[in-house]
């Protein structure tokens, strides 16, 4: 499936690298390099996954997936983080927005592959197996 | 300030005193037996009344008091706080004259006054004298000390604030290298896998050597950024049940590479009873591929390498790698756990030995789970590097697994 990625990070050089590298895998992409135009471009693009870099200009990323989450028009999107701290702390909050893994940078793009295929069946195998276990 | 007294001749100092005194008459006959002082001169100030005395020590600043009132050397303590109430820093010194014996003396805490008591009957210019230097050389020393204590306490918040601004620094220099390290790395990786156009075996070979150097420039930021955390007392750890086994493979996966690339063999002997146990298996896992890639690093090519994991007898886990490498000698056995050690090897010369922080790392991290990480090694024999994981298994109390899930999920650093 031809997955449509939001890229959201301020790095022109790095979103031009990421964007380089998903295109080759075959992904569409949508780039945002702040908060504000990445809330716009999810109502507008309607993308299947969000990677969202945590230090933005205008925001942080879990700001950016909070509002994701509380939008009804866009709250099932995967999220995955990618940043260059190594934050502990980073790891723990990411871990609220998404079952997914938390990227550090710089990671290899394998990784990058590997979250974007499993954050689709971890996010929607993570919510079936929560109901099954609620309705049992 | 009249405190500091005024320099009438060099070398004597004139203390503006305070007498209180309930006998008017004996006043002049008290004075002269001070004014016989020969290391002090004396502005002074009579009153009858120790309310009177506690309003002029609020007002004035003295630097000396004479009580010689009945009424408050009976009741010095009462005084005493009363002066030491109205000055902010430090009250000046007291000599009372008491008509009782030594034994009367005062039991005010007078850890911030100096006091000295008299016995009337021992009164005269020398003794005097003796008492009025001995409470201002006190109080001098008081005072000094107060004002280093102040100046001790200035300068450690000053060094705690440079220490935090210090840390900060180094967190926001790692991150802005590491993202453009991330956009270089991600350039050359795609030059690498041929997205930009056919690569040829060779230079394939070549952008595996760049991409290798941009991890280790990420991995030493990522140290740098660690050891500042960990003496910052900021890292936890989230301990939870971990698996033994898939933390030695998370372990032989991230030096698979390198062990390869060097022909090692990597052996596994996991001894423990125990399939899982209480850590934090990240922070394991960091310590152990720290040791593996250390064995590798000081190994020769085609040697091998040991991975033992084994109980110890109070419920514990006694890690070990072993390596048949040049081995570390004596003297350097306990520098190496040093940060910033680089050992010295003439035998097998290692290029890159890295910011030596990463056994410091280390070990703090066993440390921080309790346990103790060591190393044995004959020169030319290999080193085996131990470290142990006290309770961990949760044999010793079959409660302290859920226990510790529970409560102990995230346990402050408080070893820094």
């Amino acid at each position: 499936m031809n997955k449509k990625i939001l890229l959201v990070e301020d790095n022109p050089d790095y979103a031009l690298a990421l964007g380089i590298r998903l295109e080759a895998m075959g992904y569409s992409l949508v780039v945002a390099n702040t908060v504000s135009k990445a809330l716009s471009k999810i109502v507008s693009c309607k993308p299947d996954v969000s990677l969202i870099d945590i230090n933005l200009p205008d925001g942080d990323g879990f700001n950016l997936a909070a509002q994701i989450k509380n939008n009804p028009n866009a709250p099932d999107i995967p999220i995955i983080f990618i940043t260059a701290s190594n934050n502990a702390s980073f790891r723990e909050k990411a871990l609220l927005y998404s079952p997914v893994a938390f990227l550090e940078k710089p990671f290899n793009p394998r990784k990058l592959i590997d979250a974007i295929e499993f954050s689709h069946y971890s996010t929607t195998g993570f919510r079936a197996h929560y109901k099954a276990r609620c309705a049992s | 300030m009249a405190r500091e007294g005024v320099n009438l001749q060099p070398g004597v100092m004139t203390l503006n005193t305070l007498i209180l005194q309930d006998d008017g008459s004996a006043s002049p006959h008290l004075r002269r037996l001070v004014q016989e002082n020969p290391h002090y001169r004396f502005n002074f100030e009579i009153c009858s009344r120790p309310t009177l005395a506690s309003r002029i020590c609020e007002s004035c600043n003295f630097d000396l008091l004479i009580i010689d009132h009945v009424e408050t050397v009976n009741n010095q303590r009462n005084f005493l706080q009363d002066i030491q109430s109205t000055n902010s820093l430090t009250p000046p010194p007291v000599v009372f004259i008491s008509d009782k014996n030594a034994e009367g003396k005062s039991k005010t805490n007078t850890s911030t006054l100096c006091t000295d008591t008299l016995n009337r009957t021992l009164l005269n210019s020398q003794s005097l004298a003796r008492s009025i230097h001995n409470v201002v050389c006190k109080q001098r020393l008081l005072s000094s000390n107060i004002q280093r204590s102040i100046e001790l306490q200035r300068v450690n918040s000053e060094l705690k604030n440079k220490n935090r601004e210090i840390r900060d620094f180094y967190q926001t220099v790692s991150h802005e290298v590491k993202t453009p390290l991330a956009a270089a790395r991600e350039f050359i990786h795609i030059v690498r896998d041929g997205i930009g156009g056919p690569v040829t075996p060779r230079q394939e070979e070549l952008l595996d050597h760049a991409l290798t150097s941009c991890d280790q420039i990420a991995t030493h930021f990522n140290d740098l950024v660690e050891i500042t955390r960990l003496d910052a007392g900021k890292v936890r750890l989230r301990r939870k049940s971990a698996s033994i086994d898939s933390i030695i493979t998370r372990t032989l996966a991230s030096c698979a590479k390198a062990a390869a690339t060097n022909g090692m063999q990597i052996n596994t002997e996991i001894a423990s009873n125990h399939r899982q146990f209480i850590a934090d298996g990240d922070r394991i896992f960091q310590v152990l591929s720290n040791l593996l890639s250390n064995a590798i690093k000081y190994s020769d090519a085609n040697s091998s390498i040991t991975i033992n994991v084994s109980d110890n007898n109070c419920g514990g886990l006694i890690f070990c790698i072993a390596d048949q490498g040049c081995g570390i000698a004596e003297d350097d056995q306990l520098k190496i756990f040093d940060r910033l050690y680089q050992g010295n090897n003439g035998r097998h010369q290692f290029s890159g030995a890295g910011l030596g922080l990463g056994l410091s790392i280390a070990r703090e991290m066993v440390t921080l789970h309790q346990g103790t990480l060591w190393v044995e090694s004959t020169v030319g024999q290999g080193s085996q590097f131990y470290f142990s994981i006290p309770d961990c298994t949760g044999s010793k109390d079959k409660d302290q697994l859920s226990h510790l899930t529970k409560d102990d999920y995230e346990q402050k650093n408080i070893a820094c």
